[in-house]
């Protein structure tokens, strides 16, 4: 076909997509490559490029029960888990308590554990979850998170109590229906879809904690994360780029399927300008 | 819309964290005025004047704050570049590929490959060994734990600049923008002409109140200062930590006035996002 | 059926504003466009009109060059006679329901934009924007940001705006769908004395059979992929097929004072 013109982006004729595949070897290279070749053996003496003893003994002795990297990935999944799921319905509890107020101050509020320095604020309730006898408890360290999982998870349950919700609602009870109904025929189907997306977010912030579980746990509830900077603290950077990679796993189980999902999409509906020439 | 039952439950969740939040802060603040503690004697402002006089809280909020811009500026102007690439270089569905792969690399993590890269016997000082740049691992820069917090700095950026592109290219699918900018080059701009006069402003509408966010968390930051930040000043944070982890009883106060301070900053920060936030929505 | 274009609409080379050759699009077995060729003379407005899903987008597109997948030739002989080295205007330009405004730049500035972006000097700018927002009756409005414009100021300034990149040929897809029947009304006024007043060359696609009598010189039928043409508005409201003599005679019946109902 002989056009003159062109509606989307000229600028030059479209390559091959070089210059994503060179960000995205880059971005390899830079992350996931390091961390591989180091967690592939022990040792890495000055001037090596690889590790002195190559071998798979690192990720052998790390999945073994009686290591303490493998008790702490436990310990992550159940902090994980226990946050996620009381965070999602306390999120979504809130969600409805502050959607119901005109007053947009305490729809404010829950954008506060956003900025704040988790470990600031482990540091500063440590005192009173000392003296409800919870620091140093995994109790304590699920409290403290959940003070952070349940106004995030909140949040992205809000933007679902829309005009049209309300409507919704309106003609339930108006049909009669009572509170269950509401929550039978309107919120369900609004937030199905949400609620995983929720509870990945609030499992992958637990997962990923390391102030508050330090300052509350005090050493005691040892995660992946703080197992990690031990690692680090000691000098030990294979089993730290083992620990890494651990810890990277949920993230990247979720963001690597989301990648091949977008680069299998077909350009137009992922987004993706052509040139007609 | 919502029963006086939900009303009642969700009253009491929101209660729980709420409640934490303000007794935490409470207590920092009574601790820091002598109101609580064991060697305290009651009201005084001897601590407020004595952290203000030493300069040392001062000092780390200055650093923590120029860093946070500086980390939001690179990340906001890295995050254009890729978007340039996107649209004028054709880099396509590879670079959203790119940046989930760094977006789902954790802070800690992000530091810790700062260290592997930029120290002294790190990755880059042993590539230039091999290649002669270099004999020892003394002569290789300062870039880690270093007084003008490169390392830090970079870190940031890696961190921040992959979630500020991916929100870019989402915006520009939800709001086509590829439509406006289309439309501009069919008016007689130029590709990057369409690109600056065009796509950019619009997609600085959209986008101030996550810069804001991006400087509040930066400002924050933890995991990074402490791995690879410098040791005098700190980043506040870090100040914070380091003083509560000192064991005197004696220090306490100081580090809650610290603790108090910071958390003044957020809210007032917390004003800043939320004013800025509504005013989007009244644009729209 | 692919009616021949008549004689009398053939212009000499240098006259035609653009011409389409053998336009064909398929989605999934199904014949979009097919084999369509038609012609439009300059200053000429021709109307296309057809049924739900005939493919009269596909032609804009097409048209456009921003159609995936479509054979066929597309030229604008007058435009490429007339700006051989040049970048004074644009071949083409396609309106739609949506103005496609930049949200940070006023009303003048959106005008201005064609013209700014040709690097014209800036009295003879601010004299060609100042006439046209007299034209556009949009004096009140200029300072004013696209989000504090109705429906239709808008889009009297996106026509605006096309009108000064001077395009040889502009598209216009259904702009007036989205508005009420007033300013609708209003607009297809408007936009008949502009394109008279500036000799526009525009192919207009509706399914309002009074919007095409109104805007329309030349008419067309997209149906099944094929195009059916007639040169004028005498010639198309005489043929049963579209559908002209039916709305009159609704109309006429609707009056009677014999009707029941």
């Amino acid at each position: 076909m002989s056009v003159v013109t062109e509606l989307h982006i000229p600028g030059k004729r479209q390559k091959p997509d070089t210059s994503g595949i060179v960000i995205l070897l880059t971005v390899v290279m830079l992350i996931l490559a390091p961390l591989l070749l180091l967690s592939g053996g022990t040792g890495w003496t000055w001037p090596a490029l690889v590790p002195d003893r190559p071998g798979g003994m690192l990720w052998s002795a790390a999945l073994s029960p009686d290591n303490e990297l493998f008790g702490a990935m436990f310990t992550s999944l159940l902090l994980a888990g226990v946050t996620s799921i009381t965070g999602t319905v306390s999120g979504l509890l809130i969600s409805r308590a502050t959607a119901a107020f005109s007053n947009p101050v305490p729809r404010m509020l829950l954008l506060f554990p956003w900025i704040v320095s988790p470990v600031v604020a482990g540091i500063s309730m440590y005192d009173q979850l000392a003296r409800a006898g919870l620091a140093g408890q995994m109790s304590g360290v699920v409290l403290a998170q959940l003070a952070f999982a349940a106004p995030l998870s909140a949040v992205v349950f809000q933007n679902l109590w829309s005009n049209r919700t309300r409507a919704m609602t309106r003609l339930v009870r108006d049909l009669g229906g009572s509170t269950t109904a509401v929550w039978r025929h309107v919120v369900w189907p609004a937030v199905r879809r949400i609620i995983p997306v929720c509870l990945l977010q609030t499992a992958l912030f637990s997962w990923l904690d390391y102030g508050l579980v330090s300052t509350i746990g005090g050493g005691r509830v040892e995660t992946v994360t703080v197992r990690l900077f031990a690692l680090l603290r000691e000098g030990g950077m294979n089993q730290a780029a083992v620990a890494a990679l651990i810890l990277m796993t949920p993230p990247l189980l979720l963001a690597v399927p989301l990648a091949i999902l977008r680069l299998q999409l077909p350009d137009h509906v992922a987004g993706v300008s052509r040139e007609i020439s | 819309m919502v029963g006086p039952l939900e009303k009642i439950l969700g009253g009491l969740l929101l209660a729980i964290p709420a409640l934490l939040f303000l007794r935490m802060f409470l207590h920092g603040l009574q601790y820091s005025l002598g109101l609580k503690g064991l060697l305290q004697s009651g009201w005084t402002t001897t601590h407020w004047e004595a952290v203000f006089r030493s300069g040392v809280l001062l000092e780390s909020m200055a650093l923590s704050a120029v860093t946070a811009l500086i980390v939001t500026m690179l990340s906001l102007v890295g995050a254009i570049v890729l978007i340039g690439t996107r649209f004028c270089y054709g880099a396509g569905k590879s670079l959203e590929a790119a940046l989930l792969l760094a977006l789902s690399t954790p802070a800690i993590v992000m530091a810790m490959l700062t260290r592997l890269w930029l120290e002294p016997g790190g990755l880059i000082a042993r590539m230039l060994f091999w290649t002669g740049g270099i004999s020892s691992p003394a002569e290789f820069p300062v870039l880690i734990n270093d007084p003008y917090s490169l390392g830090l700095i970079l870190c940031g950026v890696f961190c921040s600049l992959p979630f500020l592109a991916l929100f870019f290219l989402r915006v520009w699918e939800a709001n086509a923008l590829h439509r406006y900018v289309s439309t501009a080059v069919l008016l007689g701009a130029s590709p990057w002409q369409a690109v600056w006069r065009i796509a950019l402003p619009m997609l600085w509408n959209r986008s101030r109140t996550l810069l804001v966010l991006i400087f509040l968390w930066n400002f924050s930051a933890w995991e990074g200062p402490l791995l690879v930040g410098q040791q005098s000043p700190r980043m506040i944070s870090v100040l914070i930590a380091d003083s509560t982890g000192e064991f005197s009883l004696a220090d306490r106060p100081r580090s809650f006035t610290y603790s108090t301070t910071y958390f003044v900053l957020a809210a007032a920060g917390l004003a800043v996002l939320t004013r800025r936030g509504r005013h989007h929505v009244c644009r729209d | 059926m692919t009616t021949a274009p008549d004689q009398s609409t053939i212009a000499t080379p240098d006259q035609t504003a653009l011409r389409a050759h053998s336009l064909s699009v398929s989605f999934a077995n199904v014949r979009v466009l097919d084999n369509v060729s038609l012609e439009l003379p300059h200053g000429e407005t021709l109307v296309v009109m057809g049924p739900s899903g005939g493919g009269k987008s596909t032609l804009l597109r097409c048209l456009s060059g921003n159609q995936p997948n479509a054979a066929g030739e597309v030229r604008f002989p007058q435009w490429e006679d007339s700006t051989a080295g040049s970048r004074k205007s644009v071949p083409v330009l396609m309106m739609d329901q949506e103005p496609l405004l930049f949200e940070h730049l006023t009303v003048f500035e959106n005008l201005a934009f064609p013209l700014r972006m040709r690097s014209e000097p800036g009295p003879k700018l601010n004299r060609q924007v100042d006439e046209m927002i007299s034209h556009l009756e949009l004096e009140n409005v200029r300072r004013h940001l696209p989000a504090q414009l109705s429906g239709g100021q808008k889009q009297r300034c996106a026509f605006g705006r096309a009108l000064l990149a001077a395009p040889a040929v502009l598209l216009m897809d259904e702009p007036f769908n989205a508005l009420d029947n007033d300013v609708r009304t209003r607009l297809q006024s408007f936009f008949r004395k502009l394109a008279t007043d500036y000799a526009l060359s525009t192919v207009f696609v509706t399914h309002d059979l009074r919007e095409a009598l109104t805007v329309g010189t030349t008419f067309a039928m997209l149906d099944r992929g094929q195009l059916q043409t007639w040169p004028d508005a005498q010639s198309f409201a005489a043929d049963p097929e579209t559908g002209v003599d039916k709305e009159v005679q609704f109309w006429s019946e609707f009056h009677s004072p014999k009707r029941s109902y």
